[in-house]
């Protein structure tokens, strides 16, 4: 199976409010994406989209997703220093989740 | 006692209601019969059974006293569904349900984490299940460790199956940095431990 990545910047995600967010999370996984979230979603937000993923769980291609929030990458830049978080969310029927990311 | 079971501590309720949570197959539903069996209540909240998602609708058992020297306490205890981001129907299958039941079976299993999700407003504080047996890792869902802390509700990690040979607590207790408390719901060790502090995050 080929592995389509699509990382998604914070300013791509900085207008959207959770029912958008949770939209466009679902309708990327539903083409098979997986998605690397700069900035990863809140817990009111992951709670957000169980519930919606839970509604469009078909029984058939779409079966839900898989979330992962590595530990935080410290950033060194010349000007600033800051903790890089993200949030990994792939399709369920994705296995290899976590040895793609070591 | 926690940050979070301090702030706990200040309201002193004496009527408390408490979620148990966990991964499906934790033993959620076998600790809820044991508490409602310590209760005097007769009936099991649930069923039990080697399928996941077996309890597919939040289910409350009321007026569960417990009590110490300090007082008494009147628990609610809520048993729900496990909470996952994935429900895939051929699982049920491997279990021996024909395609129709095991469909049937996700379909509402994906309507109980719905439910299981919006409890978590309702809950005064939480029992976390973790089977001790498996590794823990795999079942903690940070979803709801992190909704719990933004909520502020208490948290107790139950290492469940701990009668079980393999099981190992202490990997529980390092893997989710927290105190931990032993328990069999099967043969009801570790449950005076476990009374104690619901007690404790109570404010009793």
């Amino acid at each position: 199976m080929d592995l389509r990545i699509n990382f998604v910047t914070e300013h791509t995600t900085r207008k959207m409010n959770s029912t958008q967010k949770c939209d466009y999370i679902i309708s990327k996984l539903k083409t098979d994406c997986v998605l690397v979230f700069e900035g990863g979603l809140n817990p009111e937000e992951e709670a957000a989209l169980i519930q919606e993923t839970m509604t469009q769980i078909d029984h058939q291609k779409f079966l839900g997703y898989k979330i992962l929030n590595p530990t935080p990458l410290r950033m060194s830049g010349l000007f600033n220093r800051r903790n890089l978080k993200m949030t990994v969310i792939a399709p369920h029927n994705y296995e290899h989740l976590s040895i793609a990311l070591v | 006692m926690s940050i979070l079971s301090r702030l706990f501590a200040r309201s002193r309720k004496t009527q408390v209601t408490i979620g148990i949570l966990g991964a499906p197959n934790a033993g959620k539903t076998t600790l809820a019969n044991r508490i409602s069996n310590e209760c005097g209540n007769g009936e099991p909240l649930g069923v039990v059974s080697p399928v996941p998602h077996e309890t597919r609708d939040c289910k409350a058992l009321e007026h569960c006293v417990i009590s110490d020297h300090n007082g008494s306490l009147d628990l609610t205890i809520v048993d729900t569904p496990g909470i996952t981001t994935s429900i895939d129907y051929r699982e049920f299958q491997q279990h021996g349900l024909s395609r129709q039941d095991s469909i049937q079976r996700a379909k509402e299993a994906t309507r109980g984490v719905i439910k299981a999700i919006q409890s978590l407003d309702k809950m005064d504080a939480a029992i976390v299940v973790v089977d001790a047996a498996r590794a823990p890792f795999d079942q903690i869902n940070w979803t709801v460790i992190g909704n719990l802390e933004a909520r502020k509700i208490p948290i107790i990690v139950a290492a469940n199956k701990s009668d079980l040979a393999e099981a190992d607590p202490e990997l529980v207790k390092e893997t989710f940095q927290s105190d931990i408390i032993p328990i069999s719901a099967k043969d009801g060790s570790g449950m005076n431990e476990l009374y104690g502090s619901i007690l404790s995050v109570s404010g009793m």
